[in-house]
């Protein structure tokens, strides 16, 4: 298993958002998480990233178990509207966040940003970029380590209909490759499209609506 | 690259100018200050240290605001964008958060480094490479106890112990804000304006000595030459009352860092 939810409990200034949530990813697997707003999607992928603790039960990463305060290692991650530093180019973005790992070189991220339509070369700081450009450079940062696990968080707002074609490719290359992935989306029909198993959050439960 | 584009994207170096700029201006009244106080002879060094801690407060709160804009520029442009994020996931959360608090005492401290030495440059410029050796004349409240290196020695940490108490006060106050600018402007009232409108409009302070409510003007003792009376019990106060701040503030950095991590306010 690439990442579990075990019994998992989360309370928002006393109102319970995760009741129970019980979810397993194996290798190789896309995992879809739809439901409206408000209902705890992103919540979710906060405790898989580590960034939140559950209140009950157990989170597990790439074996290691993030309620101790550990941070899961390898993983993509995007949530909601990507910030990037807004007087730097994208490139640079790129170039800083490649540098804490020196995993990748920058031949890797110009090969990845054309993947996703951006011009390496470009010289404009991101905070001139359009929102789908934006979305494009998060998912970018989100794929060019090539991470064992992908937590993308409505990965297609503002994509227009050839980027999102994009996503999707290299979505399933990654897969191929051994990646697995957990996306959250109100897209009901693009995440029927991609995900190997597709589970609806209502009332702080999750429930596994795949082939319905 | 053109160099507009270039002091945009670093906008330390900027600071760093500004810093240089400061310090001539600050020398520059200084050394008219100077030539009227027969007790100083204009070497580059003691002109330097006279005006850091003696002339004018106005300098004073120019050179803690410049200490305000560098922490919010080491800090708050990777704070307010997912750069933390991505740091805490692959360095950690307690690495990365020591990391930075080490970078912005690191920047503060090289900073006042480098203005001293471009003010000193700029000093040499003005007045010739002329220093005291004097430790009296350098620092006449330090009662010529020790030699002029040390004695300098002595003022450039007061000088670094100060940017500290800035330093950790802003990097403290920045973790409550949301946006980058707060990391100015926050600092600025809460560190600068407060203590000041506080000072000059509640008669409660008046009746504490100045040591305590701005201990910085106590720093300024040193420098004041006055035959009759150690400035030890002066300095010791000051140094106390900011390393005070100095420690509480760096104290509640953790606390409120860890708290933060627990609530998942990280992002």
């Amino acid at each position: 298993m690439i990442a579990t939810l075990d019994h998992v409990q989360k309370r928002f200034k006393g109102k319970r958002v995760l009741e129970d949530v019980a979810l397993q990813i194996k290798e190789g697997e896309i995992v879809g998480v739809i439901g409206g707003n408000g209902s705890g999607k992103t919540t979710i992928l906060r405790m898989l990233a580590g960034l939140m603790y559950a209140d009950q039960g157990e989170t597990t990463v790439h074996g290691k178990k993030i309620n101790t305060g550990e941070f899961p290692g390898n993983i993509g991650l995007l949530i909601e509207t990507p910030r990037f530093i807004e007087r730097l180019t994208g490139m640079e973005n790129l170039k800083m966040l490649a540098g804490i790992q020196n995993k990748i070189d920058e031949p890797r991220i110009r090969e990845t940003m054309k993947h996703f339509f951006l011009d390496p070369d470009l010289k404009d700081p991101v905070k001139t970029y359009s929102l789908g450009m934006n979305q494009r450079l998060g998912l970018v940062q989100a794929f060019m380590e090539e991470p064992k696990l992908l937590l993308l968080d409505e990965p297609t707002n503002a994509l227009d209909e050839k980027s999102r074609q994009r996503f999707e490719e290299v979505l399933l290359e990654a897969r191929s490759k051994g990646a697995s992935a957990v996306i959250v989306s109100h897209h009901q029909d693009e995440i029927a499209r991609l995900c190997d198993r597709v589970y609806l959050i209502e009332e702080g439960t999750l429930k596994e609506v795949t082939g319905q | 690259m053109d160099i507009k584009r270039f002091l945009v994207r670093n906008r330390t170096i900027l600071i760093l100018l500004l810093i240089f700029v400061s310090g001539i201006i600050q020398l520059n009244m200084g050394v008219t200050t100077l030539i009227d106080f027969p007790d100083f002879k204009p070497g580059i060094n003691s002109v330097l240290f006279h005006d850091i801690f003696f002339d004018g407060e106005y300098f004073f709160v120019l050179r803690n605001v410049l200490t305000i804009v560098l922490v919010s520029e080491l800090t708050g442009r990777e704070w307010h964008s997912d750069m933390k994020v991505w740091n805490i996931l692959r360095r950690g959360y307690r690495q990365y958060c020591v990391r930075t608090f080490l970078k912005v005492i690191g920047g503060v401290i090289l900073f006042e480094l480098a203005g001293d030495f471009l003010s000193l440059i700029g000093l040499m410029f003005q007045l010739g490479n002329n220093w005291t050796s004097h430790s009296f004349t350098i620092a006449p409240g330090l009662y010529g106890n020790y030699g002029p290196i040390t004695t300098m020695v002595i003022l450039v940490l007061m000088q670094l112990f100060t940017a500290l108490l800035f330093a950790s006060g802003t990097f403290l106050i920045s973790l409550f804000t949301k946006r980058t600018w707060e990391t100015v402007v926050y600092p600025f009232i809460i560190l600068i304006v407060i203590p000041i409108l506080a000072y000059n409009l509640l008669p409660e302070f008046l009746d504490v000595p100045d040591r305590f409510v701005k201990p910085l003007s106590g720093y300024g003792s040193v420098l004041v030459s006055d035959y009759g009376e150690p400035k030890w019990d002066y300095l010791l106060k000051s140094v106390l009352t900011i390393g005070g701040f100095t420690f509480l503030f760096s104290l509640l950095i953790p606390v409120v860092m860890r708290y933060q991590r627990r609530k998942g306010l990280v992002r």
